[in-house]
């Protein structure tokens, strides 16, 4: 058949893939019962071997009843030890108070020392204060009576100075009031010529002055004396006085002969 | 003379017075003849010309010194023509031309144009003008002539005697 199917193919396809096909095809085939016989193989021999499973269950129960008992054992010794930790703690304080108490004693008798140590302590201050007051004291007269003496002495000196320096001081009050007065005479002496020049120079600007003033008023003396009147007149006569005034000089004009004769 | 100026001119003593009067007169006159309707111009109709309100004191003042005479010498029909030849005569009157210093009231000009028909002439008038540079005293116009107789002139023409005196009493002071 397989000729035939050979050469039936051989007559639709080519033979090589055809032969790679069918080989891929019976691989396939055997892996499949390969694996099949695996697990046949692996049931059959769990069904083979029951022993196995009561081991196991027997070394479970051996395992509950360690761990019951080592349960009841830690219970045990849970007890016991608190049981010591108990006595250890009232032991403990049982020290305690007794060091706590002898304490006490130790710190009243350090007090009452402290006591004793202090008030004498204060008594040798005050002794020591009293000495250093006495002390002090004479010392300070010491130094009283010294500083007394230092400050008559620098009396002394000041007052020779204030003396010298007073001396000094007439000595150059005079000195200057000499020179003063020897610069107040030559100052006089300047002031003098600068003011007997001065004089002269004004005299002889005004000099000047009046001759060109006269100068002037001899050119314009008319329009001077004209303007003079003119604003002075202009304020100071009444219409009357001008009426009189305009009368005067038309009998002038009169007596000029202006109207000597009246038109024909 | 026209008996108008006649009238006139004892209390007129300027052209622009005489002129100025003249003028009221006609006015007068006309408001006697046509506004009032009257045969004739009277003292009279004076009071209600006043009433009018068109003028002062002076101007009725003047109207009553004039004489009745002198209001019945117009006629309607003529007072015009006596009007127009008073002026013409007036225009032609002497007048002596004054410039003074300040304006003078009516009452010196009055004294002046007394003074100058007593001294000039009887039927001589007055112009008057102002110049404040004249100080005293005036100038006048009077034939075409000018004559200084004002304040400048009589310095000018003691100039020398003033040039003597004023310097010295310079000096003195």
């Amino acid at each position: 058949m397989l000729t035939s199917l050979a050469s039936g193919a051989a007559l639709a396809l080519p033979i090589g893939p055809l032969v790679v096909s069918v080989l891929a095809l019976i691989v396939v085939a055997l892996l499949v019962l390969v694996a099949m016989v695996i697990q046949l193989s692996t049931r059959l021999r769990h069904l083979s071997t029951p022993i196995y499973d009561q081991i196991v269950g027997q070394a479970q129960e051996k395992a509950h009843q360690v761990l019951s008992e080592a349960e009841t054992e830690a219970h045990t010794l849970h007890a016991v030890a608190q049981t010591a930790a108990d006595k250890l703690l009232a032991d403990r304080k049982l020290a305690d108070d007794q060091l706590s108490a002898s304490y006490a004693n130790h710190f009243k008798e350090l007090i009452a020392h402290a006591d004793a140590a202090l008030s004498a302590q204060a008594q040798e201050v005050q002794k020591q204060s009293a000495h250093f007051a006495e002390q002090f004291s004479t010392v300070g007269q010491g130094i009283t009576a010294q500083l007394g003496a230092e400050s008559k002495r620098v009396q002394d000196v000041a007052a020779a100075e204030i003396e010298s320096m007073r001396k000094v001081f007439a000595q150059l009050s005079a000195d200057a009031a000499k020179a003063q007065e020897a610069i107040v005479a030559q100052m006089r002496a300047q002031v003098a010529d600068l003011f007997e020049k001065e004089v002269q120079s004004v005299r002889e600007q005004l000099t000047a002055y009046r001759k060109e003033r006269s100068a002037a008023v001899d050119q314009h003396i008319v329009a001077l004396v004209e303007e003079t009147a003119r604003i002075a007149l202009g304020k100071a006569l009444s219409l009357q006085e001008h009426r009189d005034l305009i009368l005067a000089a038309l009998e002038e004009a009169r007596r000029d002969g202006v109207f000597g004769r009246l038109p024909t | 003379m026209n008996p108008v100026l006649t009238a006139l001119l004892p209390f007129t003593f300027r052209q622009s017075d005489l002129a100025y009067r003249l003028g009221l007169l006609r006015e007068f006159l006309e408001f006697c003849f046509f506004t009032q309707q009257s045969t004739s111009a009277s003292a009279a109709a004076i009071a209600p010309f006043s009433a009018v309100g068109r003028h002062g004191l002076g101007d009725i003042g003047f109207l009553q010194k004039l004489s009745p005479e002198v209001f019945a010498s117009f006629q309607s029909g003529s007072f015009h023509a006596v009007l127009d030849q008073a002026l013409r005569e007036a225009k032609a009157l002497p007048t002596l031309r004054l410039t003074v210093a300040v304006v003078l009231p009516t009452e010196e000009v009055t004294v002046l144009g007394q003074w100058a028909r007593q001294a000039v002439g009887e039927r001589i008038m007055l112009e008057l003008s102002v110049d404040p540079e004249i100080a005293a005293g005036c100038q006048l116009l009077w034939h075409d002539t000018i004559h200084e107789y004002s304040l400048g002139t009589r310095l000018r023409k003691n100039e020398a005697q003033l040039a003597e005196r004023i310097p010295a009493l310079l000096e003195a002071a």
